[in-house]
């Protein structure tokens, strides 16, 4: 075969010759127009040279032929494996639609746009104690009583109480955030029923947040 | 009962219009074809039947937008081109940044000499008439479906084809390990 694939190729180049090598090399892949193709046929059946060519092609071909990949056994499931992709990507797909920049874009900017509205108008402020209790109205009680049985355990201290302020005045939410539970329990039960001036930004009520805290002190 | 072969194209637009066992068939069609197409340019056969799934997903993504200006296997075959170069291009990245990935040679079927052989001489033609030769010899495609895949003029494809085969028969010719030992053998036994 060594001996075979090697002869006259290259002597016939240097050859003035009615057909090129190239062209025997279409003629032999089909690449010819009809014309040609019975012309360049008809000189390589006369053609000793040509005809080593041709065969030398189609010997390359053969030994490149013999480079096989055996066929698949596992066909359908590959087909499913595609299938279950070709769903999970779609879902995927239809997540990276929502998620396109021109989207994400106009998300971003209606966040920025009522997160600025928000602090134009502002519908819960914060309050220091000093200012919260300024807005206390005269009528109600500022000191809680002191529970008889920290009284008579002699318990004092301090409760700090986290409150909500709602539009009109009233208390709206509130929670002991330290001090003891018997204190604490008295000085919820006594600042749920304090009433403060509303307070008004911008010409609208709104809420308030603070922290206030009742000293429970025993005379000595 | 006489039953009708449709062509790749006809399958491929019936696909388009919502058939979906149109598109397995053309996956029975070409599977094989397409798996040995990355084997024979890949390291790892694992990676390749993967590309291979890849390119048959791309297919099947882009249905609705598929067009018949060319034969389905120069547009299928343009996917995988395109799935094989952004793999080499990772595969370039990887090794800039980690560890080389073991051997560059093609994974193949058979690790016997014979196709130990014919990858070796493949190995050493140039990138550019190496892939004319694969997609003529092994995809059996046209000149005309190769230039419009490489984006290559016909005489071009033809010249590249020219020189490729010619190296390779010199290859073949001057280093393919003979063995002799057999037929000698059977000369005696004539004898």
């Amino acid at each position: 075969m060594k001996a075979a694939i090697g002869r006259e190729m290259t002597s016939h180049e240097a050859t003035p010759h009615e057909v090129h090598p190239k062209e025997v090399m279409q003629w032999v892949d089909g690449e010819l127009p009809a014309e040609r193709a019975t012309a360049v046929a008809s000189h390589v059946s006369r053609c000793v040279q040509c005809r080593g060519r041709m065969d030398d092609l189609h010997k390359v071909s053969r030994e490149l032929a013999s480079w096989t990949v055996p066929s698949a056994e596992e066909m359908d499931a590959q087909l499913e494996a595609l299938r279950t992709r070709a769903r999970e990507s779609g879902r995927w797909s239809r997540v990276q639609s929502v998620l396109r920049p021109a989207y994400m874009a106009t998300a971003c900017a209606v966040i920025l746009a009522l997160t600025i509205l928000a602090q134009l108008a502002p519908s819960r402020i914060h309050l220091q104690e000093p200012e919260i209790r300024a807005k206390l109205k005269k009528t109600a009680s500022p000191n809680p009583p002191y529970p008889e049985e920290a009284r008579r355990n002699g318990i004092q201290g301090q409760v700090r109480i986290h409150i909500v302020v709602a539009r009109d005045g009233s208390v709206k939410h509130l929670r002991a955030v330290s001090g003891d539970p018997i204190l604490a329990k008295a000085a919820v039960d006594g600042v749920r029923k304090w009433k403060f001036e509303p307070t008004v930004v911008d010409g609208k009520a709104v809420e308030v947040e603070s922290e206030v805290k009742i000293d429970f002190t025993l005379s000595p | 009962m006489k039953s009708e072969v449709r062509t790749d194209e006809q399958l491929m637009l019936a696909f388009a219009n919502g058939e979906v066992p149109a598109f397995d068939q053309l996956f029975r069609r070409y599977w094989d074809r397409l798996r040995g197409f990355f084997v024979r340019r890949l390291a790892d056969r694992g990676r390749a039947e993967e590309l291979a799934q890849d390119t048959f997903l791309v297919v099947f993504r882009a249905a609705s937008r598929y067009e018949q200006r060319a034969l389905f296997r120069t547009y299928l075959y343009a996917i995988a081109l395109r799935v094989l170069r952004a793999e080499r291009r990772r595969a370039r990245l990887r090794a800039l940044f980690f560890l080389p990935a073991g051997t560059k040679e093609p994974a193949g079927a058979c690790p016997d000499e014979e196709t130990l052989w014919i990858r070796e001489g493949l190995g050493r033609l140039g990138r550019k008439d190496h892939e004319v030769l694969l997609l003529r010899e092994y995809e059996q495609l046209s000149y005309a479906e190769i230039g419009a895949l490489l984006g290559l003029p016909l005489n071009t494809v033809r010249s590249r084809l020219f020189r490729a085969r010619e190296a390779l028969r010199e290859i073949l010719v001057s280093e393919k390990p003979v063995q002799l030992s057999t037929e000698v053998a059977t000369e005696e036994e004539r004898a």
